[in-house]
């Protein structure tokens, strides 16, 4: 039994990218998109069982696939959708006020989440393509974000208890579209329901992360979206499932600070792009063209 | 006396009654790479086969659900050159030839990945790219108010050095038909996550191979290129042979051992003569044996840890 700490969360994903999802890229680019720079819809599916013994995130992985409007998933991927903005000019890239921008979809995710608790999870990207030089500038983003009135989370561990794990994984794997579930009076593991939570007080969701006692920041997205349908919640069980190893259980404490807001629309304090290795928040530069460049390529054949 | 004889007959018809190679040539047939292939998911299931998908361009002589094997992100913290090289193929077999033990062979490919110098190379960095560093860190958002996350999402921060080095990498095994052995193909992802040039995967190939027998190739069975390094399979099949004559006379003479003694112990011998001991390794577990090998090609991509079981 740990004593009462505020509760950190870890980066929820991994980015990614491949050459074929650059090359597909490309090709929308020149052939389909031309000079529209709407978003463009993408879906990556997540394999929460093989989790890389190094990472601390499950993989977000992109490839041509994941520009697919099928998503043909395998039986146990959770799939997440996500956008890209993929820009004409450099300058644009450079210029955009890319936390407004990582703010916008975060108020999206929130007013999904407010919808259905599971949908606030997505992922954007922005990107501009060099396509002359085959050079790939891009950044990964997954809005994470927290009401003010609540960012003190304070929580204490609770001691272990493998046994019950093991039904909530299989909950989330034939369930998986789901990224919450509840208790029902009956013990019985339910869909998100505000109104039987408030009887048992007991959440489970969905965890990208392995750090130890630390779930993802996507936790934050659930948490906002459960104070709002239940503004006067202070103390509850909240499980972390990991589909391998790792879950764990935290009796919460909101310190709520001031007075709540009820809006719909509240100012968010919202992060989420992903940091480079050395923990910077910069974008990400790729150049391809000893992979892409088919004069190159010619080169390196043997 | 009987056993010898029998021993002998079992060597004669073994290839025969099975109707594959393996044993006498290393090769296999693609009817005995998904049996393998099944066994390497069963035992690893961070192994996995394909999914159908439209993207793949499917061989016939195989089911559709088991054109080749994937395993995804693994690690890869230093290039080989930071590993210290017990040199290729050659010295696996002068090993082979003076030494006993079965685990022994196998801890000897296996050790490579362990004996490491701790000789940290200095950044290296693409010259083209270093005119884009400075936009790119023009880009970088200073953080504000993120207080109460940073601390987590910085939890590596003092590692940085060590963190930029780390690779990921998917391998893939597909089926050489020309050479009736499984060939190994490798894709790798910088510790941004973005993709490598050939250049910098080949780092990751011990000295030795890396002239010889990896190959830069597009990944021959998806519809839309994906270049790769691959490990040419000439040399496989001899390879496999060794290992696996080296399992079957370790078996054999641990058998041997283990009968003696129980007949000292005054247990029946007649015990041998109903089961008809085959020494040699099955052919389901050719692709274990078949990745023992490849860590001594790729030392530092840790696809090994999926072993620990052996």
């Amino acid at each position: 039994m740990s004593s009462e700490r505020v509760l950190n969360y870890s980066a929820p994903f991994k980015s990614f990218l491949d050459t074929s999802f650059f090359q597909e890229l490309s090709r929308l680019k020149l052939d389909v998109l031309k000079l529209d720079s709407t978003c463009q819809p993408l879906v990556v599916n997540l394999d929460l069982h093989n989790i890389p013994k190094s990472s601390d995130q499950v993989p977000l992985f992109l490839t041509n696939r994941s520009f697919e409007k099928h998503n043909n998933r395998s039986d146990d991927e959770v799939p997440v959708r996500g956008k890209i903005y993929n820009f004409n000019v450099l300058d644009e890239f450079k210029n955009l006020d890319k936390q407004q921008l990582l703010h916008q979809r975060a108020l999206e995710c929130w007013e999904d989440g407010l919808e259905d608790i599971n949908k606030c999870v997505s992922f954007v990207i922005i990107s501009f393509a060099d396509l002359k030089r085959y050079r790939f500038y891009y950044w990964l983003g997954v809005p994470c974000f927290q009401r003010p009135s609540s960012t003190v989370v304070y929580v204490q561990g609770e001691g272990d208890s493998n046994h019950v794990w093991k039904t909530y994984q299989e909950w989330f794997d034939t369930n998986y579209s789901k990224w919450v579930c509840i208790l029902n009076e009956d013990n019985d593991i339910i869909n998100y329901n505000k109104d039987i939570f408030g009887k048992t007080k007991v959440l489970a969701v969905r965890d990208t992360s392995t750090m130890e006692n630390t779930p993802s920041a996507l936790t934050k997205n659930f948490l906002s979206v459960l104070q709002h349908d239940i503004p006067h919640l202070t103390d509850f069980k909240l499980l972390v499932i990991r589909q391998h190893k790792g879950s764990f259980a935290l009796n919460v404490t909101f310190a709520s600070r001031g007075v709540q807001s009820l809006s719909t629309n509240p100012d968010m304090k919202v992060a989420g792009w992903e940091k480079n290795i050395q923990g910077k928040l910069t974008p990400r530069v790729v150049d391809l063209g000893s992979l892409l460049d088919p004069l190159k390529i010619a080169d390196q054949s043997v | 006396m009987i056993r010898s004889t029998l021993s002998s007959w079992r060597e004669y018809l073994t290839p025969i009654t099975h109707k594959s190679t393996f044993l006498t040539t290393g090769q296999i047939t693609p009817k005995e790479f998904v049996q393998a292939g099944d066994y390497l998911c069963h035992m690893f299931p961070t192994w996995k086969w394909n999914e159908e998908s439209s993207d793949i361009s499917y061989r016939d002589f195989l089911p559709k659900n088991k054109q080749f094997l994937i395993i995804r992100k693994v690690p890869c913290d230093k290039r080989a050159e930071q590993c210290v090289e017990v040199e290729g193929p050659d010295v696996i077999m002068k090993g082979f030839a003076e030494d006993g033990d079965e685990d022994d062979v196998l801890e000897y490919i296996g050790s490579e990945t362990e004996h490491v110098q701790s000789t940290p190379a200095g950044g290296t960095k693409d010259s083209s790219i270093d005119d884009i560093d400075e936009l790119i860190q023009d880009m970088e958002i200073k953080e504000e108010d993120e207080n109460d996350d940073t601390e987590e999402f910085n939890a590596k921060g003092g590692l940085a050095k060590d963190m930029a080095q780390e690779r990921y990498y998917d391998l893939y095994i597909a089926y050489s038909t020309s050479y009736r052995v499984p060939k190994m193909y490798i894709v790798g992802f910088n510790s941004n996550g973005s993709p490598l040039s050939p250049e910098q995967m080949f780092e990751d190939i011990s000295a030795d191979y890396r002239t010889k027998t990896a190959t830069i190739e597009k990944l021959p069975f998806y519809k839309n290129s994906v270049l790769s390094v691959s490990i040419h399979p000439c040399k496989h099949a001899n390879v496999m042979k060794i290992l696996l004559d080296k399992v079957r006379v370790v078996r054999q003479r641990r058998r041997k051992e283990l009968q003696e003694e129980q007949e000292l112990d005054g247990v029946g011998d007649w015990e041998d003569l109903q089961d008809d001991i085959d020494d040699s390794l099955r052919v389901d577990q050719y692709l274990i044996v078949f990745l023992k090998f490849i860590t001594s090609v790729t030392p530092s991509i840790q696809h090994d840890y999926t072993m620990e079981g052996w």
